[in-house]
């Protein structure tokens, strides 16, 4: 059964053309799949189908241990947007209701290269010359 | 009027506003005192739309007639409110001078509603009040603030205060009572509401004395019951509550390793004779009274190691010992005290620290999920993490969500391991070994309280006297707890010489020569039940039907493994039949709602 | 995106409810800065910038 309504298809397949270059959407999910990480695992199957360069790649927390740390993820399921390089942008739990939507906007920007953000925003975070580590906590609707 | 004084103090912290109300005799032959006038005035005023940690919320502070009379534990006192823990009506007797110090400025409650906009402590003297600056007591232990208070008010002024959690609003914050003994009023998160108030404390003081109908007949009647008091609670002077580990353990209904088992193996070592052999430093008496149950003990190693502190009651030697397989006795002074100083409700910090303890036994939540861990049989861990609790550090943070909603948030099987009704944690008194606290826990008012239904362990817990006397018995004690909370007398004094365990001669005369009154044990009984319909009213216009009239998971489907009391658990079908006799006695639907004939019978229509 | 030092998780708060505990989440959005500092709500972009600049304390 289709998470993705099919008017919503219709509309995503055409809003994701504007995309550029590839994107790769990977996915750490657990052998013995918990209810979130399968609904997670199927929701991005729908979304990766959506365009030709859009990937999906699924990992195992535990198999892939190793390269869970080296991307600093903790916590399960993990759904993580990469381009040519790793931005560091990563949903934990279940991308639903106002996640999913700024899961198809981080892949739109990832697609273009291009965070989509005012100039005066890029002055003052181009200041930052340290790490920084965002959690912004959401509940799905 | 003779016994009440019939006036009762309004505050609205919000406006800064505070005026009188006055009741006649006729209200107070409904309501008696104390407890009465608590329910009647939540339930007239706080609507089931209030959050109790809202400014609308109202918490009421009581006395009663015999409130500092010549009957002993009369200086005691009663708070209600609606409970941040429970989300339903919640009542709390304490011990102490408080009560005594209230009535004696001629108000038989003080009314509490609203918010102020930064932190104050209530000043009530005879016939007048005044909201004062706290801010330099916020922050405080209940101890520093309590004795600050009354030294600065004056002689005879005793003041309530809470602590650090409830003005962290910690859902099981408490609020201390002064008194040479001191009193908590624990259950409930009654801390919280305070806290949530900015009404860091009361100081009472005054000099307004209760006028008794007839002193001689009282003085009579009370040199005729005097030797039965001595004989039934005579012992209490010598250990307080403490000897009760060892006697309930005795009968296998300690509970033990979060209730898995009910026999503690260590049960001595934080018993009754332990403490009167190494640690009794002295008595402790609330005013006047000839049991002087309170005790005081010399702390050996740890945290308050040289200093002489409260004794933890039988409660607390439950919740932080054998629950924890603690038996490390002065880790339960320690923590007992830092309970007492940050304002913290014993029963429901140690259930709650059992809890986590068999959910990370059991894997099915991690240290690196709650910021830490909790042990078994690790009392100086257990100290630190209560000190964490109470300032909502770390671990701390999860651990003040209370057991009920850590189970929530663990979810998976942890309801299994859960010993609470209603969000309120179970107290020392088995539910599944002592017949009668099956259906307590299940109907008590205010959630997992031994309080309303009392156990009984000569006629309760052997031989096995089965479920069928209970329901009579739980709604004649419901009667005895109400009315007891309403005149105000101490429970173990009523006991001695007024109960045992239901309404009798002797609580009918002593209140008949207090107030001059001429009513009989029926009517008396009569008020009882009509506050306890009112309590439940509360509650149902809250959403509690019989299907919140329920016991934990364990106590229905897991017997007592071994020990005296071994195999007893209580089958669904027992307290569907116990719930069905007990609402026909109460004149309740079979869905546990008062019916109307019963209102009106009771004049709450 | 905008710089490399920066690295953004969204949370769902049901899934991990001791993480909300943990960080004393009580209304969302909030995020957390270098699992130390929050800000409440939703800002406009710039505002948003400049909160997470001024909350390590640049």
């Amino acid at each position: 059964m289709a998470l993705i309504k099919e008017k919503d298809r219709e509309k995503l397949i055409g809003i994701m053309k504007i995309i550029e270059e590839d994107v790769k959407i990977v996915m750490f999910t657990q052998e013995n799949e918990c209810q979130q990480c399968q609904a997670t695992r199927g929701l991005l199957e729908e979304v990766a189908a959506l365009s030709e360069k859009v990937s999906l790649e699924m990992r195992d927390f535990e198999a892939d241990a190793e390269m869970a740390k080296n991307l600093g993820v903790d916590k399960i399921p993990a759904t993580l947007i990469l381009g040519e390089k790793d931005y560091g942008i990563r949903f934990y739990g279940v991308p639903a209701g106002y996640e999913f939507n700024v899961l198809i906007q981080d892949i739109l920007d990832v697609g273009k290269r291009s965070p989509g953000l005012d100039e005066k925003t890029k002055e003052v975070l181009a200041t930052i010359q340290k790490p920084v580590h965002l959690q912004v906590f959401i509940s799905p609707t | 009027m003779y016994g009440n004084s019939g006036t009762i103090l309004k505050v609205n912290l919000s406006t800064g506003e505070m005026n009188e109300e006055h009741f006649d005799r006729e209200f107070y032959l409904q309501y008696l005192g104390g407890n009465g006038l608590i329910a009647r005035f939540i339930y007239d005023n706080v609507p089931p739309s209030v959050a109790p940690l809202e400014p609308e919320n109202v918490i009421v502070f009581a006395v009663g007639p015999l409130t500092d009379t010549p009957v002993w534990g009369t200086s005691r006192g009663h708070v209600g409110t609606i409970s941040p823990q429970t989300g339903l009506f919640c009542d709390s007797n304490y011990g102490g001078d408080f009560g005594m110090a209230l009535k004696r400025t001629g108000y038989d409650a003080v009314y509490i509603t609203g918010r102020s906009p930064k932190p104050v402590y209530l000043s009530v003297k005879e016939g007048e009040a005044e909201l004062k600056d706290a801010d330099i007591y916020w922050g405080k232990t209940t101890e520093e603030t309590i004795d600050a208070l009354e030294a600065s008010t004056g002689k005879g002024a005793v003041a309530s205060a809470i602590g650090p959690a409830g003005e962290k609003e910690i859902v099981f914050a408490n609020i201390i009572c002064g008194g040479k003994r001191r009193g908590a009023a624990g259950r409930g998160g009654m801390g919280a509401v305070l806290g949530s108030k900015n009404l860091k404390a009361i100081v009472a003081g005054g000099s307004r004395k209760t006028r008794i109908a007839d002193t001689e007949g009282l003085k009579n009647i009370l040199r005729e019951l005097l030797p039965d008091l001595k004989k039934s609670k005579g012992a209490m002077t010598k250990t307080g509550t403490t000897a009760l580990v060892d006697m309930v353990n005795s009968k296998g209904m300690l509970g033990t390793h979060n209730n898995t088992r009910e026999t503690f193996d260590y049960a001595k070592d934080i018993s009754g004779d332990t403490f009167l052999k190494t640690y009794k430093d002295k008595n402790t008496a609330c005013h006047g009274c000839v049991i002087a149950c309170g005790q005081k003990v010399n702390v050996t190693e740890g945290e308050y190691a040289g200093q002489s502190v409260k004794m933890p009651e039988y409660e607390t030697l439950y919740a932080m010992g054998s629950m924890l397989d603690n038996h490390d006795i002065n880790t339960i002074f320690n923590g007992n005290h830092i309970c007492d100083l940050m304002g913290i409700d014993t029963i429901s910090m140690g259930v709650t620290l059992a809890f986590v303890a068999e959910c990370m036994e059991r894997g099915i939540v991690r240290e690196d999920e709650i910021e830490g861990r909790v042990d078994f049989d690790d009392g100086e861990g257990m100290v630190e993490l209560i000190k964490k609790t109470a300032l909502k550090e770390g671990i701390g943070k999860h651990l003040a969500l209370g057991s009920s909603r850590l189970a929530n948030l663990i979810g998976k099987d942890s309801y299994k391991y859960l010993c609470a009704v209603q969000g309120l944690e179970c107290a020392g008194h088995s539910a599944r070994g002592l017949r009668g606290m099956a259906l307590a826990y299940s109907t008590s008012t205010r959630g997992g309280s031994h309080h309303d239904a009392r156990p009984n362990y000569p006629e309760h817990s052997h031989p096995d006297p089965g479920f069928e006397a209970i329901p009579e018995y739980v709604t004649e004690s419901q009667y005895f707890t109400a009315l007891g909370d309403s005149l105000i007398v101490c429970r173990f004094i009523a006991e001695g010489m007024m109960g045992p365990s239901a309404v009798g001669e002797s609580m009918v005369k002593i209140l008949n020569c207090v107030t001059g009154w001429n009513i009989g044990i029926d009517e008396l009984k009569k008020i009882g039940e009509r506050i306890y319909n009112l309590e439940r009213l509360i509650n149902v216009k809250r959403g509690l039907s019989r299907k919140d009239d329920v016991l934990p998971y364990r106590v229905m489907n897991e017997p007592i493994p071994d020990g005296p009391a071994k195999g007893r658990y209580v089958p669904k079908e027992e307290l569907d039949k116990m719930l069905d006799r007990y609402y026909e006695l109460r004149g309740w639907s079979a869905e546990g709602i008062p019916t109307e004939g019963k209102l009106e019978e009771l004049g709450l229509k | 995106m905008a710089n490399d030092n920066i690295s953004a998780d969204m949370v769902s708060g049901s899934e991990f409810p001791f993480l909300v505990v943990k960080y004393n989440v009580s209304g969302v959005p909030h995020t957390v800065v270098n699992e130390e500092h929050g800000i409440a709500g939703a800002l406009p972009e710039k505002d948003f910038a400049e909160e997470i600049v001024k909350a390590i304390g640049a």
